[in-house]
């Protein structure tokens, strides 16, 4: 899995591509845990180009939402495909976080 | 989808590490690729899934502390069903483990999800192993 950062303000959005499954879960886990030591609190996650995530993906990205809600800070989900929505749908998470259907619509969602 | 099909079982042993899970979802794809059976992408996506999560549950819960141990994984359609069979040497999951998590919990919700996406689930030892058999229903 590729995630490439990208600073928009106080906004990080975080271009994924590929998987985010359990071969790649601890990169993910360790670089958005160094970017929320260095302060960022606001994230988008950009789905884009991310075609699967399993149980452990899922559980990456709510210790990401965890970690930037303690600081105050938050997150969003934008561009699902459909089968991606279909994973959240079905653990009720799309209930928990913002999905928003694009990036700009996600940024411009933050209460900054 | 074609009304009957039947391709034959293919069965494959692998070491019980992540690095696989990759492999293992294009295998789903060309499994039905090679039998000639046009699925849906969402069907695709549930195949994956669900083989998937019974992969991770090898590693992480029966072989927490080995990467080396055997799984074996096996898939066949009969008609419209999909089996898929995950056969490892552990103790299997624990019974009553499949419901939903809370939705802050970052784990456990592998079970759930297999027993979400499959029509039929079952788990049982015997010879020494514990196997997983997932019946997914396609086209449904």
């Amino acid at each position: 899995m590729e995630i490439k950062p990208e600073k928009n303000g106080e906004i990080v959005v975080l271009k994924c591509k590929g998987s985010l499954d359990a071969e790649s879960v601890a990169s993910f886990k360790k670089s958005t845990q160094k970017m929320v030591d260095e302060g960022s609190r606001y994230f988008v996650i950009d789905a884009t180009a991310l075609n699967f995530v399993d149980s452990m993906g899922l559980g990456a990205i709510i210790s990401l939402m965890r970690r930037v809600q303690a600081d105050r800070g938050e997150i969003k989900l934008a561009s699902l495909s459909p089968d991606i929505r279909m994973i959240f749908e079905l653990t009720r998470l799309h209930r928990v976080f913002d999905i928003c259907a694009t990036v700009s619509d996600a940024c411009k969602k933050f209460s900054i | 989808m074609q009304k009957v099909q039947h391709i034959v079982p293919i069965w494959l042993e692998m070491d019980a590490h992540p690095r696989h899970v990759p492999w293992l979802r294009s295998f789903v794809q060309t499994y039905f690729k090679g039998g000639g059976v046009d699925i849906s992408s969402r069907d695709c996506m549930k195949a994956q899934l669900a083989l998937v999560e019974a992969f991770d549950n090898v590693v992480e819960h029966a072989y927490p502390k080995s990467r080396k141990k055997p799984v074996l994984v096996g898939l066949y359609l009969k008609g419209k069903t999909l089996h898929m069979e995950v056969l490892d040497q552990g103790r299997g999951p624990p019974q009553k483990k499949h419901k939903l998590p809370s939705v802050m919990s970052d784990h456990g919700r592998g079970l759930f999800l297999i027993y979400r996406l499959s029509s039929r689930v079952e788990s049982k030892r015997e010879n020494g192993w514990h196997r997983l058999h997932m019946r997914i229903r396609l086209g449904k």
